[in-house]
C-alpha cells in the first residue's frame, strides 16, 4: 500500500427532491488502499459510490482522482473521458449480475470486452486471455464459450469481476458484492476479492451493511447514517472500539 | 442450358393496366365522382387529408378513388403530391378561440359556459347497420350554426388555468419546428412531436394511446375539451408581399380542425430537488377534419411523451419518443413492411452460402460434442 | 387546381430540395462514413423502395448524364425498370445497361462487377443506415457511440459469432471501418462486394430516404471491414459458375428451375454476364 493520493472527495452533498441522501460527505483514498462503507439501506452509501464513480453529479462538493493523465475533477468530467475511465482505469461490480451481463454474449465476450473497446483484434489471444481470467477465479475455462444464463449467481458475480478487472484498473468500486448469494458462496468470493486485491495492488471502495465483509477486505471503514459519516478509521478500531452510538448499535447486533 | 428470363418491363406495363381495370370495376355502375366522395365519405376524406398533411379536399378524393379506397395509399399519393410543391407563405398560428364552433363538449364539468353543444356525432346512436341510408341532411355552412364567430366560447383549461389548476410549461423562444423541412432527431422538442402525432397513421396513435390508459404509462385522463368547427386562417400583408410593411392580418379561408384537451394527473417534477404545487397537466391533440378519434389519441400521446419534462420515470412504449415517432408515420411504415416484397434474392443466396457454411462447421463439430475445439 | 397541370421540375424535386440534398451531400463526402441527416421528402415510389437513392440521384443528375439502374445486379427487375422509367420521364436524360458507358449508376444491394473508374458515381440504396442498429436501437445512444468511438459491442458481436457459429455470421450489410474513423453500414451489398469499395476511384454517395440520411466514400478512401487478425474477412465462394458465361468470379444467383428442385447458377451482373458471353 502506497500513500498516494489516489481518489479525494470534499464536502459532497446529494439531493432528490425533499431528501438529502448525502449530505457533507469527504474521504481520502490511497493506491492499494480499500475502504469500507458501511450503514443500512437509506443511508446514502450507495448514491456515495454512484458519484465516486462518476455515474452521478454532486450537488456541491468535489472529487477528484488521479489519471495516468494527471487528476481529474469528476463533476466535470466530460462523458467521453469518463466512458474512457470506466473501462480502464476503473472497475463496477454491482450486487446483482444480471444488470451488467448481456444474455446473449459469453463468458469470453464479457471477459474480453473491454480488450476489445481498447483494439485487441486477435480472437484466440483474447479467448486465452479471457480463459485465463476465468481460471484465476476457479471458474472452468472450458465454459468460456457458455452464456451468462448457464451459470450460478456466485459464478456470474464472478464474471462480472473479471470483466472489470482484465483491465487492470486501478481503483474497483463494489456495491454489495456478495449479498444475497449463499453464504459458502459469500466466504469463496470474498477470499478471492481479497487475494485478487493484494495481487493487483488494486485500491478499493465496497458499500456493504454487513461488517463481516467490512473487516475482511477494508483496511478502512466509514460509517453512514442518514447521509452522514459519523464515523470513520481503520475497521479493526472502529469496530473494536465503536464510539458514535450508531456504530456501537450496529457493533452489538453482529453475534 | 439456362436461358436467363427477361420482360420486366412488358410484366410491369400487364401489370399496371390490369391495376386499372380492376380499379374501374363493374362498368356497368358510374364512376364516382370526387365530389360525391368529398360530400358522402367526408371523414375518409379528412384522414387521408389529415396523414397526407395536405388539406385539399377534392385532391384527397382523387387519392382514395385512384387508391380503390386503401387509405394509406391515399395518403402515401398525397405525400408525393405535397413534397415538391411550393411554399408561397406562412400564416399565423391558428386561433382555435375563434372557431366557428359545431361541436363543443367537456367531460370534465356537467356544464361549461355556452353548454355542450353536442353536433353531428355517431356517440349518442346505437350503431344498428342500416340497410337503406335514409335522407340525411346536408352539412350546414357555418352561417347557419347556432354559434357564429364572434362568441368566443371560454375554454375549459383557460378557466381552470385562470385559478392556477393548470400546469403551464415555459413559452418556446423559438419558432415552431418543421418536421417536412428539418429531420426529426431525438430528444424532439413538443411542436416537432406535435407535427408528428398530427400526421400519425391514426390506427397506431390510437393503440399506443389505449395502452397509456391500461397501465403502460400513467395517465388517468379526463377530456377537458374536444371543440370542433371552422377555424379562420390568417396571413399578415408583409408576409404576402415583401415590399409592404402592414402587419395587419387578413383571413384568407377556413379550415375545419378537431381540437382536445386532456387533462391528467398533477404532480410535476421540475428538477430534481424541486417539485411545483400540485395542478393538472394537459395534452394536446389536434387533427383537420373530422377526426375525433385521432385528435383525442394524439393528445393522450402527447402528455406520455411529456414524461421526461414533467419529471416521470419512463417506464412504457407510449413515453418512448423514439419508439412512438419513429414508428408513427404509416407512409414510413408501409413502404418497409412492404419493401420486402422487392427482390431480395442476392442477400438470400448470401445467406443461404452462410447458413450452409454454418452447418458445415457445427457438422465437423458434432461428432466430439465434449470437447471444445479451436 | 388541377393536378395535370402542374409539371414537376427536372428530376421531380424543386431546386432548393435538391440544394438541401447537395449540401447534405458536401458534408457527407467531407466527412467519409458519418451520417448527415437531411430532411427527405416523400417521392413517388414508396419509403423503403429506394426514395433515398432517387433523392440523391435527383439531386446529383444533369442532362448530360447517363443514367445506368440496378437491383440485384440485373437492369431488368421490376423496381430498376421502375425507378429508370422515372428518371427517364422526368429528365430526358439517357440511360444505358453498360457499366462503363454510364456516369450515375443507382443500385440496390450490388455493385457492378466491372471496375469503376474516376468520374463515375455510385448511388446506394440504402434501408437502415445505421450499423449499430442491432446493437443499439436507440439513435441517441448510437450517435453518442459514434461520436465515441466506442466500437466495442460491435466487436464483441463479431466475437460471439465466432464463439456460436465458428465464425463472423454477417453475410450482406457486412460492417466496414471508413478512414480508420467511422463504422459505417455499406448498405445490403452482399460481403462479396465490399472489397470494391476500399480505395475505388469512383465517388460512392449512400441515401436511406425513410431513416432520413445520406453518407458517402470520397474516391480512394480506405474502407476496411471489420474481422480479427487471426479470423480474416473472407468472401462468398461457389462450387459452380455461370451457367450462360461461365465465370467463376462473378456473384452467382441461385435459380431452382424445376419442381424436383434442379439448381443453376447465373450471374447476378447481367451486364457483365453479357459482355463476357460476347468476348
Amino acid at each position: 500500500m502506497s500513500d498516494t493520493l489516489l481518489l479525494e472527495a470534499h464536502g459532497v452533498a446529494k439531493t432528490f427532491g425533499r431528501v438529502r441522501a448525502v449530505r457533507n460527505v469527504s474521504l481520502r483514498l490511497c493506491e492499494g488502499q480499500s475502504l469500507a462503507i458501511v450503514g443500512e439501506s437509506g443511508s446514502g452509501k450507495s448514491t456515495l459510490l454512484s458519484m465516486l464513480a462518476g455515474q452521478l453529479k454532486p450537488d456541491v462538493g468535489s472529487i477528484r482522482y488521479l489519471s495516468q493523465e494527471g487528476w481529474v475533477h469528476l463533476e466535470a468530467l466530460e462523458e467521453r473521458h469518463r466512458r474512457k475511465l470506466a473501462r480502464t482505469e476503473w472497475g463496477f461490480v454491482r450486487q446483482h449480475a444480471q444488470a451488467t451481463l448481456r444474455p446473449r454474449v459469453s463468458a469470453g465476450g464479457h471477459v474480453g470486452e473491454r480488450l476489445m473497446g481498447q483494439g485487441a483484434r486477435h480472437y484466440g489471444q483474447i479467448r486465452a486471455r479471457a480463459q485465463e481470467w476465468m481460471a484465476r477465479v476457479e471458474m472452468d475455462p472450458s465454459r468460456v464459450d457458455d452464456l451468462p444464463s448457464t451459470f450460478s449467481g456466485g459464478m456470474q458475480q464472478r464474471l462480472q469481476l473479471i470483466s472489470n478487472l482484465i483491465t487492470h484498473p486501478r481503483l474497483v468500486l463494489l456495491d454489495e458484492p456478495t449479498t444475497g448469494l449463499d453464504v459458502s458462496v459469500q466466504a469463496r468470493l470474498l477470499d478471492l476479492l481479497r487475494g485478487l486485491q493484494a495481487d493487483l495492488g488494486l485500491a478499493m471502495i465496497l458499500v456493504t451493511h454487513d461488517l463481516g465483509v467490512a473487516r475482511l477486505l477494508a483496511d478502512q471503514v466509514m460509517v453512514m447514517l442518514s447521509g452522514e459519516v459519523v464515523e470513520q478509521g481503520l475497521t479493526d478500531q472502529v469496530f473494536d472500539d465503536p464510539q458514535h452510538a450508531y456504530t456501537q448499535q450496529l457493533v452489538a447486533s453482529i453475534l | 442450358m439456362y436461358v436467363a428470363v427477361k420482360g420486366g418491363e412488358r410484366a410491369i406495363q400487364a401489370s399496371l393496366a390490369l391495376l386499372e381495370k380492376w380499379r374501374r370495376g363493374d362498368k356497368d355502375l358510374p364512376e364516382i365522382a370526387a365530389a360525391q366522395l368529398v360530400s358522402q365519405m367526408g371523414i375518409a376524406v379528412d384522414r387521408v387529408m389529415a396523414e397526407g398533411s395536405l388539406l385539399d379536399p377534392e385532391l384527397a378524393a382523387l387519392a382514395l378513388l385512384q387508391a380503390q379506397g386503401d387509405v394509406l395509399e391515399a395518403v402515401f399519393l398525397l405525400r408525393a403530391f405535397r413534397a415538391c410543391l411550393p411554399r408561397l407563405v406562412r400564416s399565423q398560428p391558428l386561433n382555435t378561440n375563434s372557431m366557428t364552433v359545431a361541436r363543443r363538449i367537456s367531460a370534465c364539468f356537467k356544464d361549461i359556459p355556452g353548454g355542450q353543444l353536442l353536433g353531428p356525432s355517431a356517440d349518442y346512436s346505437q350503431r344498428i347497420l342500416h340497410n337503406q341510408i335514409h335522407s340525411r341532411p346536408v352539412l350546414p355552412t357555418p352561417s347557419e350554426q347556432g354559434i357564429s364567430a364572434g362568441q368566443p366560447l371560454a375554454r375549459v383549461t383557460d378557466i381552470l388555468a385562470a385559478e392556477g389548476l393548470l400546469f403551464s410549461p415555459e413559452e418556446q423562444a423559438q419558432g415552431p419546428h418543421d418536421i417536412t423541412r428539418d429531420p426529426l432527431n431525438f430528444p424532439a422538442p413538443r411542436s416537432a412531436r406535435l407535427q408528428a402525432l398530427s400526421r400519425a397513421d391514426e390506427g397506431f396513435a390510437l393503440s399506443m394511446a389505449y395502452a397509456t390508459q391500461r397501465g403502460y404509462g400513467d395517465t388517468h385522463p379526463f377530456v377537458g375539451e374536444i371543440r370542433a368547427g371552422w377555424v379562420p386562417i390568417c396571413v399578415r400583408l408583409c408576409d404576402i408581399d415583401a415590399s409592404v410593411t402592414d402587419e395587419s392580418e387578413v383571413a384568407i379561408g377556413e379550415i375545419f380542425l378537431t381540437e382536445c384537451e386532456m387533462l391528467t394527473q398533477f404532480t410535476v417534477q421540475l428538477t430534481q430537488t424541486e417539485q411545483a404545487p400540485p395542478a393538472f397537466t394537459s395534452g394536446y391533440g389536434l387533427a383537420p377534419g373530422r377526426c375525433e378519434r385521432k385528435a383525442m389519441s394524439m393528445a393522450l400521446l402527447d402528455r406520455s411523451l411529456r414524461a421526461v419534462e414533467l419529471g416521470e420515470p419512463v417506464t412504457a412504449p407510449s413515453q418512448d419518443q423514439e419508439f412512438v415517432l419513429a414508428h408513427a408515420d404509416n407512409v414510413e411504415a408501409s413502404g418497409f413492411v412492404q419493401h420486402l416484397k422487392l427482390p431480395h434474392h442476392v442477400d438470400f443466396q448470401s445467406e443461404l452460402s452462410m447458413v450452409k457454411n454454418l452447418r458445415d462447421i457445427a457438422h465437423r463439430k458434432a461428432p466430439n460434442q465434449d470437447e471444445r475445439s479451436e | 387546381m388541377n393536378p395535370a397541370q402542374l409539371e414537376p421540375p427536372f428530376a421531380y424535386l424543386d431546386s432548393q430540395t435538391k440544394r438541401m440534398i447537395r449540401r447534405a451531400l458536401l458534408k457527407a463526402v467531407a466527412i467519409p462514413g458519418h451520417q448527415v441527416p437531411f430532411a427527405s421528402r416523400e417521392m413517388p415510389l414508396p419509403y423503403g423502395w429506394g426514395t433515398g437513392g432517387i433523392q440523391v440521384t435527383a439531386s446529383i443528375i444533369g442532362p448530360q448524364d447517363v443514367l445506368k439502374v440496378i437491383d440485384q445486379g440485373a437492369d431488368d427487375t421490376t423496381n430498376a425498370v421502375n425507378i429508370r422509367s422515372f428518371f427517364q420521364r422526368t429528365t430526358g436524360v439517357a440511360t444505358t445497361t453498360h457499366t462503363e458507358e454510364a456516369s450515375i449508376i443507382q443500385t440496390r444491394h450490388r455493385i457492378p462487377e466491372t471496375p469503376l473508374r474516376a468520374g463515375q458515381t455510385m448511388v446506394f440504396q440504402v434501408p437502415i443506415p445505421e450499423p449499430l442498429r442491432w446493437i443499439e436501437p436507440r439513435a441517441q445512444e448510437a450517435r453518442r457511440m459514434h461520436a465515441l468511438r466506442d466500437y466495442g459491442p460491435m466487436q464483441v458481436k463479431l466475437y460471439e459469432d465466432i464463439a456460436q457459429h465458428g465464425e463472423i455470421a454477417t453475410s450482406y450489410d457486412y460492417p466496414v471501418m471508413v478512414n480508420r474513423t467511422y463504422l459505417m453500414s455499406p448498405s445490403p451489398i452482399p460481403k462479396f462486394d465490399n472489397p470494391k469499395l476500399h480505395r475505388s476511384p469512383a465517388l460512392m454517395l449512400f441515401g436511406a430516404g425513410r431513416e432520413k440520411r445520406v453518407y458517402a466514400l470520397p474516391p480512394y478512401t480506405d474502407v476496411k471491414s471489420l474481422d480479427f487478425d487471426d479470423v480474416p474477412f473472407r468472401i462468398e465462394q461457389w462450387n459452380e459458375a455461370c451457367a450462360i458465361c461461365g465465370a467463376t468470379d462473378h456473384y452467382l444467383d441461385e435459380l431452382i428451375t424445376d419442381n424436383k428442385g434442379t439448381r443453376a447458377f447465373v450471374c447476378s451482373d447481367t451486364d457483365a454476364c453479357a459482355k463476357r458471353q460476347q468476348s
